[in-house]
């Protein structure tokens, strides 16, 4: 399955880079390895990768910088950030640049290629849906193809976790769903650091279709229990084109 | 914007403006309040009236102490908070600099158990954990002799040493930690120049200076070592052709914690422990160390002054 998939890995230590590429390729993927935040941008810049595995603290051009590049260029590929940077505000503004997914080093090599393995997958479960799936509620207008979303701020296209999250809302309408529940759901299984990944992603998707993030209609907290998604009952039920 | 109007220190100036001009009106207000006490009693002939001058030496001494007071005590908070500052960036560079080899070691024995690799791949994996581990002994080396500066309790063992060969022997284990081609360190040959030094101490010094002149070598590695005696000193030079220093960079670097922005900005990894190490053990051996460079993009030199005195023993610095 994993044979055609291309991964970015940017890690600028040399030791782990090697270990990391190993295991990759061993995996079945092939790994183009950039050592610097130069070489990263380049290789972003030309494209062609299913995945990135991203480093933060890079020579010359550091990773959110390479981050921003990746989402204004391509807005559904999975980054997954793998850095020793530990403090919960570099985790938060990854997450917020658009990063998928967040490991810190050291990590257990399992859990890591099972999350790259999940990213991949639900990727090409994305690419091989019905590019007629379309998903309405009030003025919001979602694609689970292209990933791409007509929402309150305008047009723009989802990254995979993004599209993941809303769907898995959508499908439990009106239940709530805890952030453990919605972290074993949509990144696989719970990571080390809980629940503010989940939080960082919920206000993602209420800046793009919510009127007012802050007073949201659709995406709501049950306090101290999690998130659920309702629609009012004036709305239509929804529709599949 | 906001944030450098109400800047502490500009505030503290304000204040400290307000509070000297308050006191020089309070002065000309006495003087002319008991020039007019004065000349009143003058006037009704009254002798030795006002006699106030004592107040006015005595309030203005006092005034003069409290700004005094007050001034030093906000120097010292701030010097403080900006030493709080480094060592929590100190902390988080460190931590990053530890979690990097650590994490390389758990992938390789992962690795190892979970694809039994082929005996090359093996024996590649146990050499990079070997490097990975000799990188942490180091970490670990420099903070402990960062610690013994600051608490005073450097013991040394000073012993005679023909530097010559010390820095050769050094280089050659070097150049295969780094991989260096043949030819990336060149050095004048001055053998015969003997050094009071403690050779473990001194190695630490020599791992800082050229893990630096790797760190921050912009393209190819090449570092120049100029070994010259000078009256009853040794000089060692350390050229490189990294990415240089700014003049007003050149005395902050060997202070404890200090990064300049630059290396900061470009991302390089470093706990600003390596030359206040460098600078503080140098100092315990009885030498110095100087830093100077052409400008950014033109290397820099790092020269370490030794003693030639034949003093032998035990020291505590």
């Amino acid at each position: 399955m994993n044979r055609f998939h291309r991964i970015l890995l940017v890690e600028d230590e040399a030791n782990l880079a090697r270990g990391l590429t190993y295991n990759l390729e061993a995996e079945g993927y092939r790994i183009l390895l950039a050592q610097d935040g130069r070489v990263a941008m380049e290789a972003v810049e030309a494209g062609g990768f299913d995945l990135v595995v991203l480093d933060i603290v890079l020579p010359h051009v550091d990773g959110y910088k390479i981050l921003r590049r990746i989402r204004e260029l391509y807005p559904r590929l999975p980054v997954l950030i793998l850095t020793a940077k530990l403090e919960e505000g570099d985790r938060i503004l990854g997450l917020e640049l658009g990063a998928d997914d967040y490991v810190t080093k050291p990590f257990h090599l399992k859990e890591l290629l099972l999350r790259i393995r999940g990213m991949v997958r639900r990727m090409t479960w994305y690419d091989g849906r019905s590019p007629a799936e379309e998903y309405r509620f009030g003025p919001n207008r979602v694609n689970f193809k292209s990933l791409k979303a007509q929402g309150v701020a305008g047009e723009r296209t989802l990254t995979v976790k993004e599209a993941t999250l809303l769907e898995v809302l959508i499908e439990h309408e009106g239940q709530v769903l805890s952030r453990e529940q919605l972290l074993t759901e949509v990144w696989g299984y719970p990571p080390d650091l809980v629940t503010r990944t989940v939080d960082a992603f919920i206000a993602r998707l209420r800046s793009y279709f919510e009127a007012d993030p802050k007073k949201p209609i659709y995406i709501l907290s049950q306090r101290g229990l999690g998130y659920r998604f309702v629609r009012p009952p004036a709305e239509v039920s929804p529709e599949s084109d | 914007m906001l944030r450098k109007i109400f800047h502490p220190a500009l505030i503290f100036i304000l204040l400290q403006v307000a509070w000297f001009g308050f006191l020089s009106l309070w002065i000309v207000w006495f003087i002319q309040n008991e020039l007019k006490i004065e000349a009143l009693g003058r006037q009704v002939g009254l002798k030795d009236v006002g006699g106030g001058w004592f107040i006015l030496v005595g309030g203005s001494f006092l005034m003069l102490m409290i700004l005094l007071g007050i001034t030093f005590l906000f120097v010292y908070q701030t010097r403080e908070a900006r030493f709080n500052r480094l060592q929590r960036d100190f902390i988080s560079s460190i931590t990053h600099e530890l979690k990097s080899p650590l994490a390389s070691i758990q992938l390789y024995l992962e690795t190892i158990s979970l694809r039994d690799p082929p005996p090359d791949d093996r024996r590649e994996f146990i050499d990079l954990m070997l490097k990975d581990t000799e990188r942490l002994s180091g970490l670990i080396d420099n903070m402990l002799v960062a610690s013994r500066i600051r608490y005073g309790k450097v013991i040394l063992d000073l012993r005679p040493v023909d530097i010559y060969q010390f820095i050769q022997d050094f280089m050659v284990q070097a150049a295969e930690q780094y991989g260096w081609e043949p030819g990336a360190v060149t050095f004048n040959e001055r053998k015969g120049l003997t050094v009071m030094v403690d050779e473990k101490y001194m190695e630490i010094v020599l791992n800082n200076i050229v893990h630096n002149a790797v760190k921050y070598s912009n393209k190819e590695f090449r570092l120049r070592v100029d070994l010259a005696a000078s009256g009853r000193s040794v000089k060692v030079g350390f050229t490189d052709q990294g990415m240089g220093i700014q003049r007003k960079e050149l005395k902050k670097l060997f202070k404890v914690f200090y990064r300049s922005p630059l290396t900061r900005s470009s991302e390089v990894r470093g706990s600003g422990l390596g030359l206040f190490i460098v600078s503080n053990v140098t100092r315990a051996l009885g030498g110095k160390v100087t830093a100077s460079s052409e400008g950014l993009g033109r290397g820099a030199t790092f020269t370490l002054t030794l003693p030639r005195a034949a003093v032998q023993g035990k020291q505590t610095a």
